[in-house]
């Protein structure tokens, strides 16, 4: 397709002891093999290790404070959202600017999403099943379309033409 | 037709045939008639997810989309049905003239299509319309499959010049009314994109004008656009193009044109430098509170100053190989001297200030990283003399080495210096200018973060700097003897082991170019080659010899090997002094080496009888070799070279047993082989 490397790999959500909650890639990791899985493993660590001695500079800077690594091919950008860290991984493209802006998006997808009980581990669990919606509607196949909540919210109830 | 494909596939392959086929038909029937919207919109979407990827299907989807497009873009020229109202059902529902059941179902065949087909085909014209007309997400999806295509190695200008006559016309300076307008900042993105491609590429129309300037003129103008990231990808755009295209261009107030930012110009009719521009852009990004937005800042920072130095380099006649060649102390003066001229007209200088104060143990990591690759860019060599020398390379070199002397929990990870790295070799790539302070820093490198650096990086750095003439070869053996005499410090004794490992062995790889060392140097009439091994390479072998005979052992083994790589290539006169040593080495009957040495020197000695055989016979016969001669002659040389090719390569045409004997063998190959 004419996707290709420029989009987004990798979206994560752990908590602060670093417990995987949500784990998406997009692109070659996406396959489910063994091999694959264990690749996708290693990603994952990796990305732990390289961020984690900055997490305490993300709560610490308040929200919306998003922290920036890149490695020469691939930028991640990361925040804290409540208890949660959330990690967007792309290239080209979907730089630093484009990822922090979608991640601001996400981040308030989910606290509209948990509003009633506040963004942590366990309200995201009661919901999960509604944020991966809201997240498949935001990206597929790495391919970013919709930012907006409103949007979002319609689409992911099949109410397209739906006012905001 | 059932029989032949479960022949191929299988019974099992036919079963997820059909019902892969079975679910695209109804994916495709409620694509087309379903009248609930949202799961007309998730049957087109589904189409391009969740269809395998089979020929006969893709072909069956990728015509039922297209289809689509065609029916939706129809409705958008208004050349379909568009005035006809829609009444929906129930007595409080408005009737709709279905603008925006169109624009949704256009949005997801777009979407649709960029997910799952790789060729545009036959509907290129509707995704140049839907561009230009469809709502925002829709035009974003149709500007990437654009770019996507005229980045594709395959596009050339010269057989789509419909295309691009209609691309071109989309341009807001050159269509007017007809120019696009796109309210979406990722289509503004991939549309800058499509034109810095079209306008590297260039285009020609039937008529032979060249229209590649324009698509320039408007990545120019998308610098003053009122989103950041659009100011950025315009920004990287240009550092693609050379610089002195850059210098010449001005940023135009266009007016009414969209997404332009509000008090830009300060005269409706005054263009803007592009460096005026850049540098204003750069500077407020600097100042933001938010990292991604500094980080993006430093690295398109970096990608200017880079193009703007090689511009520089190439210009002054720095960088060009005769050049390189002739590079000597007295030219790197003569650099300086010129250099003083130039530093005022740097276009980005002021951005040095304000990159500076990312180099502090506060900033993260990757910031501090693209800080500093940035300002490696942004520093041109300086003497220490010049009156701006804090603000040259010596100043960039200092700041580095605090940060690779910082303690522990300060230092940059290694992933981040290996992309320092990566920016230093390039510049000592560019040009011969930076090479000494490169070679200082690699030293405080080894001094302080050796663990980092890698055999690729070293050799990498070291084999450009040996390309560079006496000048470099002398400087680079300063460095490597440094590097060895450096202090065994206890906590990195494993790693200075390793590094002084990488030294032997490059030592033994290039030697004989450092030293410029040949076989046939000692056995010519030349009388200053006849004085002996130059001092240059009798230091080399110095070094090598004792790392022989007092190191551990994998040093030793390193050595070794080293010494043997050296006789193999070099003149008769060394290959006699190393088999001499070889041979006290085995006289030692010291077990540790004995078993690695033997070999080497045993080959050393049949070199030496196989010469020694064709010069008396050369004697004895005055230099006329019969036939079985020649071929004895030729079937010797060839073992030893496959013996010798054991340890190390060869050059082409090579001759292992003496330089003399290359007319024999070449006559003896023209002859029977």
């Amino acid at each position: 397709s004419l996707v290709h490397d420029n989009m987004i790999h990798h979206i994560m959500i752990c908590n602060t002891q670093g417990n995987v909650i949500y784990s998406q890639f997009y692109d070659a990791l996406s396959a489910d093999d063994e091999n694959t899985r264990t690749l996708r493993f290693l990603s994952e660590q990796k990305l732990y290790d390289r961020t984690h001695a900055t997490w305490s500079s993300l709560s610490s800077g308040g929200e919306g404070h998003h922290q920036v690594e890149y490695d020469g091919q691939r930028y991640t950008v990361y925040a804290m959202i409540g208890d949660l860290v959330i990690f967007v991984v792309g290239s080209d493209e979907c730089d630093e600017l484009i990822l922090s802006d979608f991640l601001s998006s996400f981040a308030e997808c989910l606290k509209m999403l948990l509003k009633q009980r506040g963004v942590n581990e366990a309200s995201l669990m009661d919901q999960y099943h509604k944020m991966v919606l809201y997240l498949d509607e935001m990206v597929k196949k790495g391919v970013i379309d919709q930012t907006q909540y409103d949007a979002i919210y319609n689409n992911s109830h099949l109410k397209h033409e739906g006012k905001a | 037709h059932l029989t032949s494909i479960g022949s191929q596939h299988g019974t099992l392959g036919v079963i997820s045939f059909m019902k892969s086929k079975d679910m695209l038909t109804l994916l495709l029937r409620d694509a087309n008639q379903r009248k609930e919207l949202g799961r007309r919109l998730v049957a087109i979407l589904n189409t391009a997810i969740m269809c395998p990827q089979d020929t006969g299907l893709e072909t069956l989807s990728s015509e039922a989309l297209s289809t689509l497009l065609k029916g939706q873009v129809a409705l958008l020229d208004n050349k379909g049905e568009r005035g006809k109202t829609i009444k929906r059902g129930g007595i409080f529902s408005k009737a709709t003239d279905g603008t925006k059941e169109r624009d949704l179902i256009l949005w997801a065949v777009l979407y649709a299509y960029r997910l799952r087909f790789s060729s545009l085909g036959s509907i290129m014209p509707e995704i140049v319309t839907s561009m230009r007309r469809g709502p925002p997400l829709a035009a974003r999806h149709a500007a990437a499959m654009i770019a996507a295509h005229v980045t594709d190695t395959s596009f050339s200008s010269s057989s789509s010049t419909d295309i691009l006559s209609s691309l071109r016309m989309t341009l807001p300076h050159i269509g007017q009314s007809e120019g696009i307008i796109l309210t979406d900042p990722l289509a503004r993105i991939y549309y800058i994109r499509m034109c810095a491609q079209l306008a590297r590429i260039g285009m020609t129309t039937p008529g032979g004008m060249v229209g590649g300037e324009d698509f320039y003129q408007f990545v120019c103008q998308a610098l003053t656009d009122s989103n950041q990231r659009v100011q950025f990808e315009a920004m990287d755009a240009l550092s693609r193009f050379e610089w002195a295209r850059l210098a010449r261009s001005n940023v135009h107030p266009i007016p009414g044109m969209c997404g332009q930012a509000e008090g830009i110009f300060t005269s409706v009719d005054e263009p803007l430098l592009i460096a005026e521009v850049v540098v204003r852009h750069i500077k407020v990004a600097l100042d933001s509170p938010s990292w991604p937005v500094v980080h993006t800042a430093c690295r398109i920072a970096s990608s200017l100053a880079k193009t703007y130095t090689r511009h520089y380099y190439k210009d002054g006649g720095w960088a060009a190989p005769e050049f390189v060649q002739a590079f000597d102390q007295s030219t790197e003066k003569e650099h300086a001297t010129i250099h003083e001229q130039d530093i005022k007209n740097h276009p980005l200088h002021e951005l040095f200030a304000p990159l500076k104060r990312y180099t502090s143990p506060s900033t993260p990591p990757s910031v501090r990283t693209q800080a500093l690759c940035s300002l490696l860019w942004l520093a041109l060599p300086y003497a220490s003399s010049h009156p701006l020398h804090h603000q040259g390379t010596q100043s960039w070199v200092a700041t580095a080495t605090t940060i690779l002397a910082a303690p522990m929990d300060e230092l940059l990870p290694a992933h981040h210096l290996a992309l320092l790295w990566e920016q230093i070799l390039q510049y000592v790539t560019l040009t011969p200018v930076f090479s000494s302070c490169a070679l200082s820093l690699v030293h405080e490198w080894v001094m302080h973060a050796p663990e980092v650096l890698t055999s690729t990086q070293l050799h990498g750095m070291w084999n450009v700097v040996a390309g560079y003439g006496p000048w470099g070869r002398e400087m680079l053996l300063t460095h490597l003897y440094m590097i060895l005499d450096a202090c065994s410090y206890p906590s990195h004794h494993m790693t200075y082991l390793r590094l002084q490992n990488e030294v032997y062995a490059f030592l033994g790889e290039n030697a004989n170019l450092i030293a410029n060392e040949f076989p046939g140097r000692y056995e010519t009439s030349d009388p200053l080659a006849q004085a002996g091994v130059s001092p240059c390479l009798y230091s080399i072998l110095a070094r090598l010899q004792h790392g022989a005979s007092l190191a551990a052992w994998d040093t030793m083994v390193e050595c070794v090997d080293a010494l043997a790589k050296i006789a193999f290539r070099s003149s008769y006169a060394v290959q006699r002094m190393i088999a001499k040593f070889f041979k006290e080495l085995l006289a030692q009957r010291s077990t540790e080496l004995y078993t690695h040495v033997l070999p080497l020197s045993t080959l050393l000695e049949q070199i030496d009888n196989a010469r020694q055989i064709f010069l008396d016979l050369i004697d004895k016969q005055a230099g006329v070799l019969h036939e079985g001669q020649l071929r004895g002659l030729y079937m010797e040389h060839e073992r030893l070279r496959v013996m010798v090719e054991l340890f190390c390569t060869l050059p082409r045409g090579f001759c292992c047993i003496t330089p003399k004997a290359q007319p024999y063998l070449r006559d003896y190959w023209s002859r029977f082989e």
